[in-house]
């Protein structure tokens, strides 16, 4: 097991004594791009801090980059693994979204010319330059949701992680920052999404780690999701495409697709002669 | 928006002095006002006050506007003070048996508080009007109030229409389940429905406050404030400062001396 980040055998509980996490492991590779799912409740936002060391271990180890997260640590983890918050409105809190996306280079400590140029650039990534001086309240949610995003980015984080990112989206937002994502993957970032979408998993992650109960279900690729027993187990469903292929009751049970592009595949070699013959 | 108003700054000449100076004369402007006993000594200030007002380039309208959260404060005040303070009655109120006397020392009282309140309202509203929010935060912090308090304030700032809209949200949710508050002053079920209204949001905040918290300690905020550059003080906002004060000292001498 080794990888950009490393977690080995997790406990936490909360300050009421509740046990979050019992004993989780899961790892994650440079610039892969990882999908956690689980129902509600599973831990995932929880586990999710211990990326970035606002909690800490209360038992095992997490590991980013090689270094072992503990409060001498949790301050440099911040500069290497950036959050993205499921609400905006607890991220973005400045006058105006220049200020605010300048709060994070600021916090490290960069000259004032070198935050201007991070600032740029990341504003420039989510499409949000032209709102520099804009108060962040006038915005909509995808706007503050890319300000935040912009917030983190401008921190150059090689690990990036967003807790439901999808969620109150219109589709153009969604659309919007899936480009943004494939975006920072092409430039080499590690990206790790908590979902609830499994279709959304299904066609953009490269890896899919299955939380419940406070444990890893199963880590794995995405055939994971066409899998009935974890499915049922993890109180997920199968990705729409793949409920499709179940119920025409294709006796290839394995390598269902998953996705948009390999359903279309699939169709089209039935089409072509795999499959019935039709009076030849 | 409200929020907007609040952190726009009007741009004239006032704009361009340094904040810190203006901070500080101001605040010594009011203070030294604020003991003047005369009407003869404040109405002059007063009148400086409302000179400077188009000069700041602010409305008079913005102005009165803000004026009016004062009034609840100091107008109960005003009215109460001549049937306060003892002396020489000036006119007599008779309410039933009741018979309240106004008297010629509190009705000079009230006229000296009121001049008071005003200028002193007047100038920090032109002190907050011509530099700005951010301006302002800033200079305290490098006038060394605490951190924390100028941050207490700005989040509040920040989050207050977040909470108002909470607020509204959780008010027609109500009002979609039938619920109607004030049906009647002494109904219990209004009253525990508030109650839990008012907790229930005290809640959500204490744990927004949180995530807030641990979203700048994801941007590794480190709880010192930003001040940004400090500029070095200039000879002509030093000088525009001693004027100010320099007005107030004289005035208060004149009391002594002439009033």
């Amino acid at each position: 097991m080794s990888g950009i980040i490393e977690i080995e055998d997790l406990y936490y509980s909360y300050r009421d004594g509740t046990e979050a996490l019992r004993g989780l492991s899961l790892y994650v590779d440079e610039n892969e791009r990882v999908a956690l799912l689980g129902p509600n409740g599973a831990g995932k936002s929880t586990l999710l801090l211990h990326l970035n060391g606002i909690n800490l271990p209360g038992q095992g180890v997490v590991r980013v980059l090689g270094k072992e997260i503990n409060s001498k640590t949790e301050k440099w983890v911040r500069t290497k693994v950036g959050l993205v918050f499921q609400d905006p409105d607890d991220q973005v809190f400045s006058y105006t979204v220049h200020e605010d996306v300048a709060f994070g280079p600021r916090n490290m400590g960069l000259s004032p010319p070198e935050v201007e140029e991070r600032v740029e650039q990341a504003l420039e990534a989510v499409g949000m330059s032209n709102y520099a001086g804009h108060p962040p309240y006038h915005l909509s949610y995808g706007q503050k949701k890319r300000v935040a995003i912009a917030g983190v980015l401008a921190m150059g984080p090689p690990v990036i992680v967003l807790d439901e990112p999808m969620a109150y989206l219109d589709p153009r937002g969604k659309e919007t920052l899936l480009e943004i994502l494939n975006r920072l993957h092409k430039s080499g970032a590690t990206i790790i999404i908590a979902t609830h979408d499994v279709d959304f998993a299904a066609e953009w992650a490269d890896r899919v780690v299955i939380i419940k109960d406070g444990r890893t279900l199963r880590q794995g690729d995405t055939s994971l999701l066409t899998d009935e027993e974890v499915v049922s187990e993890a109180h997920l469903r199968f990705p729409v495409v793949t409920q499709i292929f179940k119920r025409l009751g294709d006796s290839n049970t394995e390598n269902l697709p998953l996705t948009v592009s390999g359903a279309v595949e699939a169709i089209r070699r039935l089409l072509s002669g795999g499959g019935c013959n039709n009076g030849n | 928006m409200e929020n907007a108003a609040f952190y726009a700054s009007t741009d004239s000449i006032l704009n361009r002095i340094d904040p810190r100076i203006k901070i500080l004369s101001v605040f010594g402007f009011v203070a030294i006002i604020s003991s003047l006993t005369t009407i003869q000594g404040l109405a002059p200030a007063l009148l400086l006050m409302l000179a400077v007002i188009p000069v700041a380039g602010i409305g008079f309208l913005s102005i009165a506007r803000r004026l009016l959260w004062v009034l609840p404060f100091a107008g109960v005040m005003v009215v109460l003070f001549p049937f306060m303070v003892p002396g020489e009655a000036a006119l007599t109120l008779s309410l039933g048996p009741l018979a309240l006397e106004a008297t010629r020392e509190g009705l000079h009282h009230a006229a000296v508080l009121s001049l008071r309140i005003l200028t002193a309202v007047l100038a920090i509203n032109i002190l907050v009007l011509s530099t700005g929010f951010r301006n302002l935060t800033a200079a305290l912090v490098q006038l060394k109030v605490p951190v924390v308090l100028i941050q207490i304030v700005e989040f509040t700032v920040r989050y207050i229409f977040v909470l108002t809209d909470e607020l509204q949200r959780m008010r027609v949710a109500r009002k979609a389940r039938g619920f109607e508050a004030g049906r009647s002053l002494f109904s219990l079920h209004t009253y525990r429905t508030l109650g839990l209204l008012i907790g229930v949001l005290f809640v959500r905040s204490w744990e927004r406050g949180e995530r807030i918290h641990q979203a700048m300690l994801a941007r590794c905020y480190s709880g010192k404030g930003e001040t940004g550059k400090e500029q070095s003080l200039k000879t002509a906002d030093l000088c525009w400062g001693f004027t100010v004060v320099a007005v107030a000292v004289s005035l208060h001498l004149a009391e002594r001396m002439v009033f």
